[in-house]
């Protein structure tokens, strides 16, 4: 029967694991019954590892009672299926590694969770080969948007997003390398966050594109997105990309005052094009960060509204060579969606490539002009609220938009220059459906963004908000 | 020539293979965005060297 712990946050859990008020047993079976309860509506879990994380949980109990264990002892947690978890199939959400073998060891990130103590649940379904910030997967199946079944949960990372909405889980994994963990946080209302680059290892994930592919943690609230990073932040000989720079307490440096921050608003970009009801909410959320103590002014940044077409100069041609190697004969069981996207790197050429990455380094420059004089940005996570499935085009004001196109035009600036994202939920429409804020910092900061991000928490519910039935 | 001719002719010089019932759909797509990475080229990017995070964000992180 369940005690109902699931829906819990990682801090609380962490809380009542280390008073021993609760077993990791009990935590970790709770879970395990409402994903077996749940998940045949959420469609969130490629592979739930049952055996594996009842095993976690009394080791995590053994040494709770020793007076060890680390700082996520017994807390459940679910992993993209584009990260390595030894002993499962990482299907990459793509048909095309169904025969594959089961991984022989974990990503990096995954033992440095199993190092602080969480217990993996699972992984989770994704939008095939991380190619696409919707989340539908016509093959493998599309995870429900817990807010609105129809409607998109967002990807590429959709089943750790939707995991995290419907309660299945308290925090996942996902992958963001134009938004892939920020819109997904954004349509179904949690927190993302997407770190500096170099932040966190991507040993043992997936790679799509080498140079904009980041890991970072969703969660139902930045105090325990800031718990899951201090996990997995950090150096890595595995990965080169890794930096060496020093990873800071962030849950300590959480209660930091919103006063004095100064906000930067890049109002020429992040207010054109998007719908009524984000600009509102995004709007009441600049006022909410004013109350806090927040300076928020505008800013200008010439070159982002360029941010998404380098993405695609880049994405495309460095998804051909890190994919096509991978997949090999395998090519021909992927879908037509990433399969035509691979055929379209072709058209992409050397000059197209170098000017995309030469636009970086302007657009970089920008925006540590910017961060000179401010503390941190502002601006919505996606321009719309969730889509339908199948809806190609949305209507923004007076224009239609490629759906494709406008979920990721607030994300992909950040991929390209690195600097750390945080989403957070700032409200709802109308109708019911998350909308996101999106702060970002300077290089490595993340502790300014997190503790911004924990103030506004402080400060608004809508984080603590759940969908119907979770 | 039309939209949809244009694209298949620079399908057909890339040497990209998209399926006939198809072409018009991921046309409409996705034509506009690769025709928009055309605007990178015409950008003024003065004699910039190309980005490369693992340098220049740890450069920065440390000042």
């Amino acid at each position: 029967m369940s005690a109902g712990l699931a829906g819990l946050s990682v801090a609380e859990l962490s809380r009542r694991l280390r008073a021993r008020e609760v077993r990791a047993a009990q935590v970790v079976e709770d879970h395990l019954a409402e994903v077996a309860a749940r998940d045949g509506r959420v469609h969130a879990f490629a592979h739930v590892t049952v055996d594996a994380a009842l095993l976690a949980a009394r080791a995590a109990d053994a040494a709770l009672a020793r007076g060890e264990g680390g700082p996520l002892a017994g807390v459940p947690i679910a992993v993209k299926d584009n990260v390595a978890v030894r002993g499962v199939v990482g299907t990459n959400g793509s048909p095309a590694f169904a025969g594959a073998p089961p991984a022989s060891a974990d990503a990096a990130v995954v033992a440095r969770l199993r190092a602080a103590g969480a217990v993996v649940l699972g992984t989770t379904h994704m939008h095939e080969l991380a190619f696409g910030p919707t989340g539908v997967n016509p093959a493998l199946g599309t995870p429900a948007n817990p807010w609105a079944p129809g409607r998109v949960p967002g990807g590429s990372s959709s089943g750790s997003g939707a995991a995290v909405a419907a309660g299945l889980v308290p925090a996942a994994l996902g992958t963001d390398t134009g938004g892939s963990v920020r819109i997904p946080a954004s349509l179904c209302g949690v927190t993302g966050l997407k770190p500096t680059y170099g932040r966190v290892s991507r040993a043992g994930v997936t790679p799509l594109a080498w140079s904009l592919d980041h890991v970072g943690p969703l969660a139902r609230s930045v105090e325990d997105v800031a718990l899951v990073l201090e996990a997995i932040a950090g150096a890595d000989p595995g990965d080169a990309t890794c930096a060496r720079v020093a990873v800071p307490r962030y849950a300590e440096a959480l209660g930091r005052p919103c006063r004095g921050l100064r906000i930067g608003v890049p109002r020429h970009f992040a207010l054109a094009g998007i719908d009524a009801e984000v600009r509102e909410r995004f709007t009441q959320a600049l006022g909410d960060l004013r109350r806090a103590g927040a300076v928020v002014r505008d800013v200008t940044v010439p070159f982002i509204e360029h941010a998404t077409r380098a993405v695609g100069g880049l994405m495309l041609p460095e998804a051909d060579g890190a994919l096509r190697p991978l997949l090999g004969a395998r090519l021909e069981h992927v879908g037509v969606e990433a399969r035509i996207l691979l055929e379209l790197a072709k058209l992409v050429s050397a000059r197209h490539y170098l000017a995309a990455a030469r636009l970086r380094t302007r657009l970089y420059e920008e925006l540590r002009g910017v961060l000179a004089a401010v503390d941190l940005l502002a601006l919505p996570t996606t321009p719309i609220p969730a889509p339908a499935v199948g809806e190609l085009t949305v209507r923004v004001g007076e224009a239609t938009q490629g759906v494709l196109e406008a979920l990721v035009v607030f994300t992909t600036p950040f991929n390209l220059t690195g600097l750390p994202a945080l989403a957070l939920p700032c409200g709802f429409t109308r109708t019911g459906l998350p909308v996101s804020l999106q702060l970002v910092g300077r290089p490595f900061d993340e502790a300014t963004l997190l503790a911004a991000g924990h103030a506004y928490q402080r400060d608004t519910d809508w984080h603590t908000r759940r969908p119907p039935g979770s | 020539m039309d939209e949809i001719e244009r694209f298949r002719a620079r399908l057909a010089a890339a040497g990209a293979v998209v399926p006939e019932e198809i072409v018009s759909l991921v046309a409409a797509q996705f034509a506009p965005v690769l025709d928009s990475l055309d605007v990178l080229l015409d950008l003024d990017l003065g004699g910039l060297e190309p980005f490369v995070p693992t340098e220049q964000l740890v450069r920065d992180a440390a000042g």
